[in-house]
């Protein structure tokens, strides 16, 4: 009888969102800085698995990513995404992995802005920080 | 313990395939067939690499749709 009791009260406790469930994902798949720039800044940094260039990618749906110099300054800003209807931190994990295994293919599809924009997406991100908070 | 991770619309689907290497390699056909990407990751923090076929050597395997351009 506990034992039916306790299948029907859970049904009542909270669960995981989609949300937490995909950025749990992209967590266990940034490495120690990443996490911390992700948790600092709502961004983190990758490296093109066939260029060597850097790429930051924020916490945003669209026009999230960004080519940057060695002097950290946004050289360009890429947009693309993987196909269907993913929660953002399935979107971000797929960007990560997209740049660092097969870098050309991704920068290929992308849409590419000038550098200007990258103040839309710093306004993304500012955004999303603030509702956060 | 190996793992096969499709991002979805639920956040991600795992499934451990110790004991079931031939329905994973099944789901992993079908995948690709879709337009899936897979990707093998190691434990340690390597970017992995792309898979083109599922075998006994995948620990580790990821799967998405390709991309596409952005809006």
């Amino acid at each position: 009888m506990n034992g039916l009791l306790g299948i029907f009260w859970s049904a009542f406790e909270p669960r995981e969102t989609v949300e937490q469930r995909s950025m749990g994902l992209l967590r266990a798949h940034l490495n120690a800085m990443q996490r911390r720039q992700f948790d600092e800044h709502g961004w983190f940094d990758v490296v093109g698995g066939q260029s060597g260039r850097q790429y930051r990618v924020h916490r945003a749906y669209v026009t999230n990513v960004q080519e940057v110099g060695a002097d950290g300054a946004c050289v360009q800003v890429l947009c693309f995404s993987p196909r269907g209807h993913l929660p953002l931190g399935d979107v971000l994990l797929a960007q990560k992995v997209a740049l660092e295994v097969f870098e050309r293919d991704a920068v290929a599809v992308a849409c590419r802005w000038p550098a200007s924009a990258a103040r839309y997406t710093s306004l993304q991100s500012m955004l999303r920080a603030a509702n956060r908070g | 313990m190996r793992v096969q991770i499709v991002l979805d619309h639920t956040g991600s689907t795992r499934h451990e395939f110790d004991p079931a290497l031939a329905t994973a390699e099944v789901r992993f056909r079908e995948l690709s067939i879709t337009g899936c990407r897979a990707v093998a990751r190691g434990s340690n923090e390597d970017a992995g690499k792309i898979v083109s076929e599922f075998g006994q050597k995948t620990d580790r395997c990821c799967s998405f749709l390709s991309s596409q351009q952005g809006e």
